[in-house]
């Protein structure tokens, strides 16, 4: 694999593979036959940490659009709704991953695909373009995250975590 | 049925609500807890569809209603989730401590004098046996026998086959809601709606967009479920309080552009409008949720992400 990118989150550094292209919602995708295979950038990774549950909502063969929700991770440091990065139709779940979420930490960018997409269409990112992405929404991620963590017990207060729907 | 008069006066009633199709395991398991209560002359046993799909005004949730006494569900989901579901639909009690459900769980406040709801979680367990222990426990304890609807055949499940679809809607707890109404102000698709003491009630369980648990993060008391929703503390595990929910990443992970996700979600919401003026096309004039449509956009573009 040629050299990747680097982004600095605070100290600690994610690679960002340079073969493959991204999406904003850091979902990195690759073209895989005739489908096009989905799965978690370093840094999605990284915020999650050790990932150990993940389950899907949305079945195989399934039209999606880009935002359309499609299940939920758990990892030992946050949770989340899974989304689609990209209009298309589900072709597959992979099942590795399924069985052993934990691969999405050993091995994110080849056995930890999460999903393939056929038809898929959308705007991508190249890895530069991803970088910059990770560079510029940098300071909105740390404040969304800060204040999740200190609003804790501030009950109804503050902005909702998630957008509506 | 003339012989048993009084006989459906003396049983508990016992109701299996069956898993989503699809899963065989999970029917083995069902086939075996029914074959186990075979021929027991003390209990109505009924089949139902799964609960969290049943209809309000269908048979299965019309017979849940018509049982008097007290009464043991057993189903794929939380104790909790199923006990707001019934309650939600008009089938009131108190909660009664099961192997699913330890007595310092119950947190919903129960007067001894009602009667008895026992849930039991289907997922527990791999084995019939438990639930079979659990059942004749809670069928000796049963001191207010459980008045049923007539015309059920003895020692043998009644069967309700309800046409069903997996369904998708919050389930509110009201143990837990402080009637804040956040959650009404905040759904954009007019799910909740208030009864007459102002209190939050799930209006328009069918408006609510699929696979979207939103409501349940933004309710301070973590008084709204989902029964379905990977995650436990959504999905109505009594042991996680929302304080207790990890950081959440769905903003960022849905996707960081605010003009991407407010047009995916105009374009989302035309195609939607298009689709139903396309099925009222007898009476064109009417625009459907013209009114949220505008409501949705001005809120993506108040975010600032
Ligand atoms: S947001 Fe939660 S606490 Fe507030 S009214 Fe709705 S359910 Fe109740
Ligand atoms: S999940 Fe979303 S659509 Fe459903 S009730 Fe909650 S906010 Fe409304």
């Amino acid at each position: 694999m040629p050299k990747p990118l680097i982004f600095m989150m605070g100290r600690s550094p994610a690679f960002i593979a340079t073969d493959r292209q991204y999406a904003r919602n850091h979902m990195w995708v690759q073209p895989d036959g005739a489908v096009c295979r989905v799965g978690f950038s370093a840094y999605a990774v990284k915020l999650l940490g050790d990932v150990h549950h993940l389950a899907w909502s949305a079945a195989p063969g399934r039209a999606v659009r880009s935002g359309d929700p499609m299940g939920f991770i758990e990892g030992s440091k946050a949770t989340s709704d899974l989304y689609c990065p990209m209009d298309g139709e589900v072709a597959e779940f992979n099942p590795r991953v399924l069985a052993d979420p934990s691969l999405i930490n050993s091995n994110l960018y080849d056995d930890a695909w999460l999903f393939s997409l056929a038809d898929a269409r959308g705007p991508l990112l190249s890895s530069e373009q991803y970088l910059d992405h990770l560079e510029a929404s940098w300071p909105l991620a740390q404040r969304l995250l800060k204040g999740q963590s200190s609003g804790r017990d501030a009950g109804a207060g503050g902005k909702p975590a998630s957008d509506p729907a | 049925m003339g012989a048993g008069k009084n006989m459906a006066n003396s049983k508990l009633a016992v109701v299996l609500s069956k898993d989503r199709p699809g899963q065989s395991e999970h029917e083995i398991l069902e086939r075996k807890i029914l074959g186990g209560l075979e021929g027991r002359h003390d209990l109505e046993v009924t089949v139902l569809p799964h609960l969290y799909d049943l209809a309000n005004d269908g048979p299965g949730m019309e017979f849940l209603r018509s049982v008097g006494g007290d009464l043991v569900v057993l189903t794929w989901l939380y104790p909790r989730s199923a006990y707001w579901v019934l309650d939600a639909n008009g089938v009131k009690g108190r909660l009664g401590p099961t192997i699913s459900l330890a007595e310092e769980e119950i947190d919903v406040p129960g007067n001894p004098g009602e009667r008895a709801i026992w849930c039991l979680d289907l997922r527990n367990q791999k084995r019939p046996d438990p639930f079979l222990k659990e059942i004749n426990r809670i069928a000796s304890l049963a001191v207010e026998p459980a008045t049923v609807a007539a015309g059920q055949i003895n020692g043998r499940p009644n069967w309700i086959d309800e046409p069903t679809a997996p369904r998708w809607y919050p389930v509110i707890d009201f143990s837990r809601c402080g009637n804040c109404l956040e959650c009404l102000n905040f759904c954009l698709f007019g799910v909740f709606g208030t009864d007459a003491d102002e209190r939050p009630i799930v209006e328009q369980p069918d408006a609510c967009r699929s696979g979207c648990p939103a409501c349940s993060r933004i309710c301070p008391e973590g008084a709204i479920m989902f029964p379905q929703h990977g995650d436990p503390a959504i999905a109505g595990d009594p042991r996680i309080s929302p304080k207790d929910l990890k950081l959440d990443l769905s903003q960022l992970f849905r996707d960081s552009d605010p003009l991407q996700i407010a047009e995916a979600e105009r374009r989302r919401a035309l195609e939607e409008r298009e689709r139903q003026s396309r099925q009222t096309a007898e009476k064109p004039s009417e625009l459907p949720r013209k009114g949220s449509l505008d409501d949705l956009v001005d809120r993506i573009d108040d975010m600032d992400l």
